[in-house]
């Protein structure tokens, strides 16, 4: 580091110091950059090295997302050891790094990311989106229970036309494997039966039920925004009128009225 | 002593505490006897759900301030236009008595860091934060408060201390100070100066909220280094420069922030009731 001259060192730039420093936080620094960083730092006469210090926003900014990810999968990262655990999320950091403001989003990328990974179960990935399901059902945006009496208000003609959106409490999952049950436990593989689920909100509470596999498919189509005509087509009407009625008082769905 | 008739830039809301998801039953059973909470903006920035709902009740009885750790102002990246956005509706659905964030930057290139980086104290530097500042205040057509943050590392070519520092911004950006005294003291140990020349070197009209809290202790070398933790009482030290800066600054918005390991709401009331108890002796 040069000298101004007025005596104080000339140092970098704001934007050189937060490239750098990011870098070293975050774990991809080069030597050299590492190096530069710890040149930059001021001891204030103090025994404590730069590193040391360094290391303190290092630790912190590991501990914060761990910390983050390991409560939005709790079931997630009951299947790894600490040490899988750890090296699995500095990969992952280092493929998707936080970018929201909010920690809580710094796992949205995760079961992406897990459903990619050669040495994870698929089956894994599909837990980690059942979680990170459960949290957007926590946080979406309020909305009223509709009613489907409504629906006897209508004519014909504008019933056959309807369509409905999914509340934005709504994911519907599918799995090859039975891992929705909170009731199924399972030593370390589930079995492979085709297992369906809709996560959604009851009041503030994030809940989910499990479904058959045509339900599964009426609410697909809900969501690929069928008509109410269509779906009479497509599915028996003791079964959708009956879903329809449940998916209604549930909060699932409400219509797309003009 | 700030002079009663001195111009007030922010309001004093008397003692309040941060509001944790721990505490939301025993406040909301009235069980409360502090004047206002503090709410951690980005928690409250989602799209709904049950914390929003909790705060909204909450605010129809005691003022909330609102403090957000993610503004980035330091930051060389542009601001967020989705976090401002954000921000301003909480903001014109809470109605808070105080805006606050943090003096510092929290990543760099789109990527967030999730900590508070602290800056080095140059003229670029204030010239930098006072425009983002002036641009945030504008959108949200309000004055904020920029809190001084706890640091580990300070740089070589700082051209300027840090009181020094705040002292131009503040008054270049036209913006409050939230100012922690736990921080100060944090940061008088990593970095070996004096608190008390910190505290009276700020303007005592650009004050106005103060931050109390718990820190953890390590030694290097037969030195003191202090973490930033939030998961302990505050301590004595912290205590008596806290009753120094308010026979300063007279009566200031006061909390006390806890964390980590956060005990029942019965025992945090009992902390803050402490600076009650000194502003009553020494600002009242």
């Amino acid at each position: 580091m040069s000298a101004a001259p007025n005596g104080k060192p000339v140092g970098p730039t704001l934007a050189e110091l937060q490239k750098t420093l990011s870098s070293v936080i975050n774990g991809s620094a080069s030597s050299r950059e590492n190096a530069l960083a710890e040149s930059w730092i001021d001891l204030a006469g103090q025994t404590i090295s730069a590193k040391d210090r360094l290391d303190v926003y290092v630790d912190a900014w590991f501990m914060r997302l761990e910390e983050s990810l390991a409560e939005d999968f709790p079931k997630v990262r009951a299947r790894f050891k600490s040490g899988e655990w750890e090296a699995l999320l500095r990969d992952y950091f280092a493929q998707s790094p936080s970018q929201s403001f909010t920690l809580a989003r710094a796992g949205d990328a995760f079961p992406a990311f897990l459903s990619e990974k050669l040495q994870v179960p698929k089956w894994l990935a599909d837990i980690a989106l059942f979680e990170k399901a459960l949290y957007k059902a926590l946080s979406a945006r309020d909305v009223d229970v509709w009613n489907v009496a409504e629906l006897q208000t209508f004519d014909e003609e504008k019933l056959e036309a309807l369509s409905f959106d999914l509340q934005p409490s709504v994911t519907l999952i599918e799995s090859k494997w039975n891992v929705f049950d909170p009731d199924v436990e399972f030593g370390s593989n589930p079995d492979l039966i085709d297992s369906f689920v809709v996560v959604y909100r009851d009041g503030f509470t994030p809940t989910s039920r499990s479904v058959a596999a045509d339900e599964f498919e009426f609410l697909r189509q809900i969501a690929n925004k069928a008509t109410l005509g269509e779906l009479a087509q497509e599915f028996q009407e003791t079964n959708w009128l009956v879903w329809l009625s449940e998916a209604a008082s549930e909060g699932l769905i409400h219509p797309r009225l003009k | 002593m700030r002079d009663s008739k001195q111009l007030r830039l922010f309001p004093d809301l008397g003692i309040g505490l941060g509001l944790r998801v721990p505490h939301y039953a025993a406040i909301r059973e009235g069980r409360s006897n502090v004047h206002w909470f503090e709410a951690l903006s980005e928690n409250y920035m989602e799209d709904g759900g049950r914390p929003i709902h909790i705060l909204s009740e909450i605010r129809r009885d005691k003022p909330v301030a609102l403090h957000g750790v993610s503004l980035s102002v330091a930051s060389v990246d542009p601001l967020n236009p989705e976090y401002l956005k954000r921000l301003k509706t909480l903001v014109e659905r809470v109605e808070p008595a105080l805006i606050s964030d943090h003096c510092c930057w929290t990543g760099f290139a789109g990527e967030n860091l999730h900590d508070l980086m602290p800056v080095p104290f140059t003229q670029e530097a204030i010239d930098h934060i006072a425009a983002r500042i002036l641009q945030v205040q504008e959108f949200l057509g309000r004055r904020i408060l920029l809190e001084n943050v706890s640091s580990y590392v300070s740089f070589k070519h700082s051209e300027m201390t840090e009181w020094e520092f705040l002292k131009e911004l503040l008054v270049k950006a036209d913006c409050g100070l939230l100012l922690d005294v736990n921080n100060v003291y944090v940061s008088s140990i990593n970095h070996n100066f004096d608190p008390l020349d910190y505290v009276r070197a700020i303007p005592t009209e650009r004050i106005g909220q103060i931050h109390l809290a718990g820190h953890s202790e390590r030694e290097e070398g037969g030195e003191r280094f202090l973490i930033d933790t939030h998961d302990a009482p505050v301590c004595d030290d912290v205590w008596a420069l806290y009753e120094e800066t308010v026979s300063l600054v007279g009566p200031v918005s006061t909390m006390v922030e806890w964390d980590a390991d956060i005990p029942s709401y019965e025992r945090l009331e009992e902390e803050v009731m402490k600076a009650e108890r000194i502003r009553k002796k020494v600002a009242l």
